[in-house]
C-alpha cells in the first residue's frame, strides 16, 4: 500500500521531468524552425517595460506578470515574490497569513489600493479573501516603504513590511466600456464565477464595478499518517472544508480637472465556511463554522496647488464582523457562538512639497479608531485612539537617493470599566541607494528601518489569556541590497536580477505562555528573536523568436531565524516554528504565439513545528509542481480565454501548517471572455 | 494496515449488557491496582505519559528504565508504527493491562504489558456521532470507569473490552476514584468558565446510580482514596478570587469534613499517610511542592529540600515503597519534558527526559 504510493508519487515526478524537457525541446525546435529576428511583443507579455519603469530597489519586489503562475488566490502568486512565506491551513478556506523575512504576519500591513486593511483584533490579515480577478500588481516593500511615493499615508511607515495590492484601473482609450466575464472551476466542486466591468461615463467619470462568487467543497482526500517507524497510514478526506464566498466592489474615478482627483472605493465580502481544523487521529469530527461580514467604503481626494504643493485626503470606514459557532462545544448550552464586530473610522491628511528640484519632502497625520464587541463573557470592549504623525524626506542626486523618515505614533486604549493605556513611541528608518554603473541599472540599497507592532485586541484583552500590561514588539531591520537590470541583444533578452542580506531582530517578542496550566495561556513580552538571511531572485524574458517568448522567474531564499530568549532553554539557538531554512520557487512560461505553456515549482526546506528543533517536530520537505495550459483568441472586439492547470502533480499531501494537509494532485479551468 | 485501523474505528459502543459482575470483596482505591507481580516487557522503570501540545498527535508514552539508564521516547508508537494521537490525559495500569485514555482522539488505548501491544482502542461518540471527550480512568473489580467531558460516566468491562453501560453525572467531570463500592466524580463545568460546577457525584457501584452530589469549592478536578475510608478532592477555584483547595470527604457519611487552602496548587497525589501537593504561578513566578498529613490535612514541608528548581510541575507520583517522589516538570509546555526524582529526604536523585507535557507517572512493574 505505502510502496504503491511512493512508486506513484515517483512515476508522477518523472513525467514532471519528461514533460519540462519536452516543452524545453518544442520550445527550442520552434526557434530554429522560424529564425527570424523581430522585435514583435507578444501579445499580454509588456512586462519589462512597465517594471523598468519603477525605480530599482532589492527591497521592493514586484509581481507585475502572473500569465504563468497557478493562482486561484492571492496568496498562491504572494509565494513567488521572493522573501515571502505564506502560512497557509490549507485548503481555499484555510487562513493564509503572509510573513516577510520571519517577522511574523503580525509585521505586514497588506495595503489595498493604497489603504491599508486592518484587523484589530488578531493583527493579521487573511489575503486568501483578496481576489485575483481585477489585481494589477502585487508588491512587497521592505522597511517602512519610502522608495519613490512619500506621499502616502502614515499608516504606511508604520509596519516593518508592506504587501501592497493594486487593482485595475481602467484605461478605457478606445471604447467607452470593458467587460470581463471568468469562469473557473476545479477538482472538489469548485466553483468560481467573476465579473469585471469598467465603464466610462464622461470624459471625467470612469466606473469599475466586479464581482465574484466562489463555492468549494473542498473534501479532498489525504494520505493520514500515523507516524512511527514502518509510518501506517489511512485514506482520508478532508471534511467540514467547505467555503462559500461573495465578493463585491465598485470604484468610482472622477478627474475634476487638472488640479482635483477624486476616487470612491466600495468594499464587500461575506463568507460561510467550515473549520476544518487539525486533522486529529482517530478523531474525524469536525463542525465548527465561521461566518464574516467585511465591508469598508474609502474616499481619497487629491489637490494639486501647485507644481512645488500637493494635498491629498483619504477616508475610510471599515465594519466587520465574524461569527464562530462550534456545536460540538461541552457547555452547559452545548455550543460556543461567539460574535466579534470590529469597526474602524480612519482619516488622513498628506501634504508633499518639492523644495528644491532634488529635495522632496512630506508630512502626514492619520487618526484612527477602532473599536471592538462581542458577545463574550467579561468582554473587554476595548477601543483605540491611533494617532500617526509621519515626516519623510528624499534627497536625490545623480547616482545617489537617500530617504529618511521619522514616525510618532500615540495609541490610548480605553476599555470599558478599565483602566487606560498609552503607548508612544518615535520611530526613524532611513534608506540608501547607489547607482552604482552610470549605464547600466545596478543599484546598491541600504537599510535601516525601526518599527514596532502594538499588541492586538488579542493579545491584551482575550479573556484569561490576555494580558493587560503587554508593552509593544520592536524590530529593528538592517539590509544590503543589489538590483540589475539589463536588456541585452536588441532587447531581445531582458534580466532582472536582485540579491539582498539582511539582519533583523525582534525584542519584547509577544508570545503566548501557558500560565497555570495548558488551557490557560497568556500574552508575555518574553521573546527574543535574531534573523539573518539572503534572498536572491531573478527573472528573465527572452524573446526567442517572433513565435516564443520565453519567461522564467527563480527565487531562493535562505534565512535562519533563532530563538535567543533564554540561554537556559532547550530552544536556545533553535530555529523559530515554521521557518524553512531554503525555499525555492520557480516559474516557467512559454508564450507561444498560439498558446502558452507553463510550469511553476515551490519547493521548501525541512522547518520545526514547534520550537524544540527535535526529530520529531521537523516538518518533511516539499516540492509542488504544477503545470498549465492557456489560449487566448481574439475575435475583432471579442476575446475569449481559456485555460487549464494541473496541481500538485507530485501528489503529495504535504502540509505547511502542521496537521493541515494541502490537496494533492487535482486540476482547475478557466474560462471567460472579455470585451 | 488501512482496513485495520478502520475497523477499530467502527467499534464505537455496541453496548453488550452483561450481567454486571460487582466484586465487592475486594476493597481497592483508584490510584492502586492489584499489586500482583506480571511479566511484562518493561523492566525496573517508570512509564511517563506525555499529553503532547493540543492538535499535534503528538502525545507519547515515555519509559524510563533504570537498569540501562536508558530513555524510549514512545514505546507506544515503538511497538504499534502509529501514534497515541492527541492530548492524552491519563492512564492506569490494572491487571496486565495499561489503559491510556486520549483526549482529543476520543479514544481508550488499551495495552497488553506483556507485549506493549493495543489490544483494543475503544473510541467515545455519542448517539448523535458527537465526541464524547474522554479525559480520566479508575478502576473498580472486573470494571473501569472512564469519566467524559459532556457529562458521561462509561463503565468497561475489564474482560470483553467493550463499554457495557453508561451514566450521566454534573457537568465536565474529570478525575474520579472508586472505593468502598462508590465510585466520585469530580464535577469541574471547566467549560462553563466563568460558571464553574462545584460538585462530586456519588455513585453507587452496584447499580451504577448517582445516590449523592456533594457541594464543595468550585472547579474540582482530580479525586483519589486513601486506605481508611477517605476521599480527597481538589478543587483548582476560578483563577482568581477562589482558591485551590484540598478537601476531605468522610465516605461514611459523604460529606466534606476538613480542607486545606493551597495557594498556586494545580494537582495532587497520596500516598500512605501523607498527600503531595504541587503547582506552579506563572505571574508571580512561584511553584508550590508540599506535603500535607492525612486525614488531618495538617502541613508537613516543602517536597524539595535542595533547592532543585522545577519550573512548571505537571506531573506527581510517590513510590509507597522507597518513598521516592517523582516530579515531571513541564518546562514551558512546548518542549520536551523532564522527571526529577527525589528521596524521602527531598534530594534529588535522578533526573530524565521525556516527551512533550509529562502529566501521569506510573512505575512499570508494579509489585
Amino acid at each position: 500500500m505505502i510502496d504503491r504510493k511512493e512508486k506513484r508519487s515517483l512515476k508522477s515526478k518523472k513525467k514532471v521531468h519528461q514533460f519540462l524537457g519536452m516543452l524545453i525541446f518544442v520550445g527550442f525546435g520552434v526557434c530554429k524552425a522560424q529564425d527570424t529576428i523581430q522585435q514583435r511583443v507578444l501579445q499580454g507579455v509588456t512586462v519589462e517595460s512597465e517594471a523598468v519603469r519603477e525605480e530599482m530597489s532589492a527591497q521592493k519586489q514586484t509581481l507585475w506578470d502572473w500569465s504563468y503562475l497557478h493562482a486561484l488566490q492571492i496568496s498562491d502568486a504572494v509565494k513567488f515574490i521572493s522573501g515571502m512565506a505564506v502560512k497557509d491551513y490549507g485548503g481555499t478556506g484555510g487562513i493564509k497569513t503572509v510573513s516577510v523575512h520571519s517577522l511574523g504576519a503580525n509585521h505586514t500591513a497588506v495595503c489595498y489600493d493604497g489603504v491599508p486593511l486592518s484587523d484589530c483584533q488578531s493583527g493579521q490579515i487573511d489575503i486568501g479573501k483578496l481576489s485575483f480577478e481585477n489585481l494589477h500588481s502585487l508588491s512587497v516593500e521592505i522597511g517602512t516603504g519610502q522608495y519613490n511615493d512619500i506621499f502616502k499615508p502614515a499608516r504606511l511607515f508604520a509596519s516593518a513590511n508592506i504587501l501592497s495590492v493594486e487593482t485595475r484601473k481602467p484605461s478605457l482609450l478606445q471604447k467607452p466600456y470593458r467587460v470581463q466575464l471568468l469562469f473557473k472551476a476545479g477538482a472538489y466542486t469548485l466553483l468560481n464565477p467573476s465579473l469585471l466591468a469598467e465603464f466610462r461615463l464622461s470624459k471625467k467619470i470612469t466606473l469599475s464595478i466586479s464581482g465574484e462568487y466562489l463555492y468549494d467543497k473542498g473534501n479532498f482526500p489525504y494520505v493520514q499518517s500515523y507516524g512511527g517507524a514502518d509510518d501506517s497510514v489511512s485514506i482520508e478526506r478532508r471534511n467540514n472544508a467547505d467555503v462559500r464566498l461573495a465578493r463585491g466592489e465598485i470604484n468610482f474615478f472622477y478627474a475634476i480637472n487638472a488640479k482635483n482627483d477624486w476616487q470612491i472605493k466600495g468594499y464587500f465580502f461575506h463568507t460561510n465556511k467550515g473549520l476544518p481544523g487539525a486533522t486529529i487521529l482517530y478523531n474525524p469530527i469536525s463542525k465548527q463554522r465561521i461566518w464574516e461580514n467585511n465591508c469598508f467604503l474609502q474616499s481619497q481626494y487629491q489637490h494639486v496647488f501647485s507644481n512645488q504643493l500637493k494635498y491629498k485626503m483619504l477616508i475610510k470606514f471599515n465594519y466587520a464582523y465574524l461569527r464562530y459557532l462550534d456545536p460540538l462545544f461541552l457547555n452547559a448550552e452545548h455550543k460556543l457562538d461567539n460574535q466579534y464586530v470590529q469597526k474602524e473610522y480612519y482619516l488622513s491628511n498628506m501634504l508633499e512639497y518639492k523644495i528644491l528640484r532634488s529635495l522632496k519632502m512630506s508630512i502626514a497625520q492619520d487618526f484612527f479608531v477602532n473599536s471592538m464587541t462581542a458577545n463574550v463573557v467579561d468582554f473587554a470592549f476595548p477601543v483605540r485612539y491611533n494617532i500617526l504623525t509621519n515626516i519623510s524626506a528624499v534627497y536625490r542626486h545623480k547616482f545617489l537617493k537617500i530617504s529618511a523618515s521619522a514616525l510618532y505614533t500615540f495609541a490610548l486604549d480605553t476599555p470599558k470599566n478599565e483602566k487606560k493605556t498609552q503607548f508612544h513611541r518615535l520611530t526613524p528608518s532611513v534608506n540608501v541607494d547607489f547607482k552604482l554603473l552610470k549605464k547600466d541599472s545596478l543599484y546598491l540599497n541600504l537599510l535601516y528601518d525601526n518599527i514596532f507592532r502594538l499588541p492586538t485586541f488579542n493579545d491584551m484583552y482575550y479573556q484569561l489569556v490576555g494580558n493587560r500590561d503587554l508593552k509593544p514588539e520592536i524590530v529593528h531591520q538592517i539590509a544590503v541590497g543589489l538590483s540589475f537590470y539589463k536588456s541585452l541583444i536588441n532587447s531581445k533578452l531582458h534580466i532582472r536580477l536582485s540579491a539582498n542580506f539582511y539582519y533583523n531582530t525582534v525584542r519584547d517578542k509577544i508570545v503566548a505562555i501557558p500560565t497555570k496550566n495548558l488551557f490557560v495561556w497568556s500574552m508575555f513580552n518574553f521573546g527574543k528573536v535574531n534573523i539573518w538571511g539572503a534572498d536572491v531572485s531573478s527573472e528573465w524574458g527572452v524573446f526567442a523568436c517572433k513565435y516564443l517568448k520565453i519567461k522564467i522567474l527563480a527565487n531562493y531564499s535562505w534565512q535562519v531565524a533563532k530563538d535567543f530568549t533564554d540561554i537556559l532553554s532547550s530552544t536556545y539557538g533553535h530555529q523559530i516554528p515554521y521557518t524553512p531554512q531554503h525555499t525555492f520557487v520557480a516559474g516557467l512560461g512559454l508564450h507561444f504565439k498560439w498558446f502558452t505553456v507553463s510550469y511553476n515549482l515551490l519547493a521548501v526546506g525541512s522547518r520545526y513545528k514547534l520550537a524544540q528543533n527535535t526529530e520529531i517536530n521537523r516538518l518533511e520537505p516539499y516540492f509542488d509542481h504544477s503545470v498549465g495550459i492557456s489560449k487566448n483568441l481574439k475575435f475583432n472586439k471579442l476575446e475569449i480565454l481559456f485555460a487549464m492547470e494541473g496541481l500538485n502533480l507530485a501528489n503529495k499531501n504535504y502540509q505547511i501548517v502542521a496537521n493541515f494537509p494541502v490537496a494533492g494532485i487535482s486540476w482547475r479551468i478557466k474560462t471567460g471572455i472579455i470585451f | 494496515m488501512t482496513k485495520k485501523l478502520k475497523s477499530v474505528a467502527r467499534t464505537t459502543h455496541k453496548r453488550k449488557f452483561l450481567g454486571a459482575i460487582v466484586c465487592l470483596a475486594l476493597c481497592m482505591n483508584a490510584c492502586k491496582p492489584p499489586q500482583k507481580e506480571t511479566d511484562t516487557i518493561f523492566g525496573n522503570g517508570v512509564l511517563v505519559l506525555c499529553e503532547g501540545l493540543m492538535s499535534q498527535n503528538n502525545s507519547a508514552l515515555s519509559y524510563y528504565n533504570f537498569d540501562t539508564e536508558t530513555l524510549t521516547y514512545d514505546v507506544f508508537n515503538e511497538k504499534n508504527q502509529r501514534s497515541l494521537g492527541d492530548n492524552a490525559s491519563d492512564m492506569q495500569i490494572y491487571g496486565s493491562k495499561l489503559y491510556i485514555v486520549v483526549n482529543n482522539s476520543n479514544r481508550l488505548e488499551i495495552i497488553d504489558l506483556h507485549t506493549g501491544v493495543s489490544l483494543k482502542g475503544i473510541t467515545f461518540f455519542d448517539a448523535d456521532n458527537r465526541p464524547q471527550q474522554p479525559n480520566h480512568i479508575a478502576f473498580y473489580g472486573s470494571n473501569a470507569y472512564v469519566s467524559c467531558y459532556d457529562g458521561t460516566i462509561c463503565r468497561i468491562d475489564t474482560a470483553s473490552l467493550t463499554v457495557d453501560k453508561s451514566v450521566q453525572a454534573g457537568q465536565n467531570p474529570e478525575g474520579l476514584c472508586a472505593t468502598a463500592g462508590k465510585l466520585y466524580v469530580c464535577n469541574s463545568g471547566g467549560f462553563n468558565y466563568p460558571n464553574y460546577d462545584s460538585t462530586v457525584s456519588v455513585f453507587d457501584l452496584a447499580t451504577l446510580s448517582e445516590i449523592k452530589k456533594i457541594n464543595l469549592t468550585i472547579n474540582p478536578r482530580f479525586a483519589a482514596a486513601d486506605k481508611l475510608g477517605n476521599v480527597y478532592i481538589f478543587s483548582q477555584g476560578n483563577y482568581n478570587d477562589v482558591m485551590p483547595t484540598l478537601q476531605r470527604i468522610d465516605t461514611q457519611a459523604d460529606v466534606v469534613v476538613n480542607s486545606a487552602l493551597i495557594n498556586n496548587a494545580s494537582k495532587f497525589c497520596i500516598a500512605a499517610s501523607k498527600a503531595y501537593i504541587f503547582g506552579y504561578d506563572y505571574f508571580s513566578g512561584q511553584t508550590v511542592c508540599k506535603s500535607f498529613s492525612l486525614p488531618s490535612l495538617t502541613e508537613i514541608g516543602d517536597c524539595i529540600t535542595d533547592g532543585t528548581e522545577i519550573k512548571v510541575p505537571y506531573a506527581l507520583f510517590i513510590n509507597e515503597l522507597t518513598e521516592d517522589l517523582y516530579i515531571a516538570d513541564a518546562i514551558d509546555y512546548t518542549s520536551d519534558g523532564k522527571v526529577y526524582v527525589f528521596g524521602a529526604d527531598g534530594k534529588q536523585k535522578k533526573m530524565f527526559s521525556t516527551a512533550i507535557n509529562p502529566n501521569t507517572i506510573l512505575l512499570s512493574k508494579q509489585f
